[in-house]
């Protein structure tokens, strides 16, 4: 017997959870393996999310086994109440091979429920594995700060963040209080890796690298509501270079480099990609360009001097999708001290 | 080597287990710090799903030094194809066929009650009483608890 995707899954009561897993693994016979290297939580708002969740975590099951404990508040409802459903997602990795299969543990619960979280819900972790926790959209005020000392790494996207400073403020205040030494993963973050990648190897050939040092003004093309997305790039771009002291206005910001010299960034709003063109200007008419065409799956670089050179590269773009984000997030490792350091400039820029 | 012994009734998991954890291994190999609670633990679970289970702190593959936690996992159900009896089913067909070998012995039971009788008596007589520490029901417990281990620069597993 081979143990089906369950959707959602069955309904089980609180207290039998670790029963009827028990169970849905003895049912699998010896066709299934069950997998899991990490917990991954999922919190998210609102019971429409439940369905699109699950299919994501299936998906995400597919290269990171884990048990997925979803977590779905309804914070609006009146009374306080816990459901839960138990589920499975299993895939064959090659042909004849087993199935390899996560579990899913979904939680409703209703009312104000956050404080039930670590109580409740994280009494079910495969133990001794690392938890990740993706906490979708914004945090409460206040946020319970027991919460943080359970987590190992905290994957958000600050980009569905009306007031990043105000977010960032609070997390840092609550982390602080749980003593917890918690990873942040900003899926933002993520959004810019490939522009990241590619700007970094255009930069590694020996004949663009002089050029690293005289950038003089930089434009970067994002999707409307991808601003804070722009501003993170730019932010790498100045810790990395040691630029200093932002300034900003409506669509524009100013650097100064180590030389003193002033560097405007522009950010340009145009329908597409979240990031579709980043512009170097270098001075003297030398420039390089990243560029993301409508609909394709590669960055092309466009370096341009004065002296007649120019030359073309393609990168991979990645994935701006949800999963393809996660997915990218949960291969890395380590304390995203990069990000770290984006994120201080970053946060004078938002 | 500190022992800690970590009991309660009504905690959110039930579960008794040994763990031993090692010491922090030193970096050399890679000639950087690996960051905090990259110790290995070797846990017996006794009960429920019995087993064996070693989590140890592994390098992802790649150029960059990233540590990682892994854990490989025995569990008796699975690998025999039938779980253990549950604690009381073993008992007492033990108890049926005379077999005293897992039972405490009256020596046993009042030399624990020799310890335990002095500290209830503090607790209950007059003067000043030792602090109690409450929890909710359905915690994980005392926030003390948790400072114990602070105190010695160390944390509770995660069950």
């Amino acid at each position: 017997m081979t143990i089906p995707n369950l959707g959602t899954g069955v309904p089980v009561e609180l207290g039998q959870i670790d029963r009827e897993i028990k169970k849905l693994w003895e049912q699998s016979g010896n066709v299934a393996t069950r997998a899991s290297l990490i917990n991954l939580a999922v919190y998210c708002e609102g019971r429409e999310a439940m369905e699109r969740n699950t299919r994501l975590i299936g998906q995400i099951a597919q290269n990171h086994a884990c048990r997925a404990l979803l977590i779905v508040v309804e914070p609006e409802a009146k009374e306080r109440s816990v459901q839960a459903w138990i589920s499975a997602h299993c895939h064959i990795g090659r042909a004849g091979a087993k199935q390899t299969c996560c579990e899913q543990i979904t939680f409703l619960l209703g009312g104000p429920s956050h404080n039930l979280i670590p109580n409740i819900v994280f009494s079910h972790l495969d133990s001794d594995l690392p938890l990740f926790l993706w906490w979708q959209g914004e945090f409460p005020d206040p946020i319970d700060s027991q919460l943080w000392t359970w987590v190992d790494r905290l994957i958000f996207d600050s980009n569905e963040w009306r007031d990043q400073c105000a977010e960032l403020r609070q997390l840092r205040a609550s982390m602080a209080e749980a003593q917890g030494r918690i990873t942040l993963c900003d899926l933002n973050w993520t959004r810019t890796l490939y522009f990241r990648q590619a700007l970094s190897l255009t930069f590694d050939h020996p004949d663009n690298l002089p050029f690293l040092g005289k950038i003089a003004e930089v434009s970067i093309t994002h999707a409307p509501e991808y601003r804070s997305t722009a501003q993170l790039l730019v932010s790498w771009l100045a810790a990395q270079l040691t630029w200093q002291q932002p300034a900003t206005s409506a669509d524009r910001a100013e650097f100064i480099a180590k030389d003193g010299g002033k560097i405007p960034v522009r950010f340009v709003e145009a329908e597409g990609a979240p990031l579709s063109r980043l512009v170097l200007d270098c001075g003297e008419g030398d420039t390089i360009t990243l560029l993301r065409e409508k609909g394709s799956d590669f960055l092309r670089a466009e370096c341009a001097f004065t002296d007649g050179r120019l030359s073309h590269s393609l990168f991979p773009a990645g994935s701006d999708t949800a999963d393809g984000l996660i997915n990218e997030e949960l291969q890395r490792g380590g304390r995203h001290r990069v990000y770290l350091k984006a994120l201080a400039i970053a946060e004078e820029l938002f | 080597m500190p022992f800690y012994v970590r009991v309660g009734k009504r905690l959110p998991k039930g579960a008794t287990e040994i763990a031993v954890t090692f010491k922090q291994a030193p970096a050399v190999l890679f000639n950087q710090n690996l960051g905090e609670q990259t110790q290995n633990i070797l846990v017996i679970r006794i009960q429920p799903d019995e087993g064996v289970s070693l989590r140890m702190m592994c390098k992802m593959p790649g150029p960059s030094v990233r540590v990682e936690p892994v854990k490989m996992d025995f569990h008796y159900g699975t690998s025999f194809g039938k779980a253990s009896p549950e604690a009381y089913e073993r008992l007492l067909l033990d108890a049926m066929s005379g077999d005293a070998t897992l039972f405490a012995r009256r020596d046993e039971v009042e030399g624990a009650w020799r310890f335990i009788d002095p500290i209830e008596e503090a607790w209950h007589g007059p003067g000043q009483h030792p602090e109690l520490h409450f929890y909710p029901a359905g915690s994980w417990g005392p926030k003390e608890a948790d400072e114990l281990l602070v105190r010695d620069g160390r944390s509770w597993r995660r069950l």
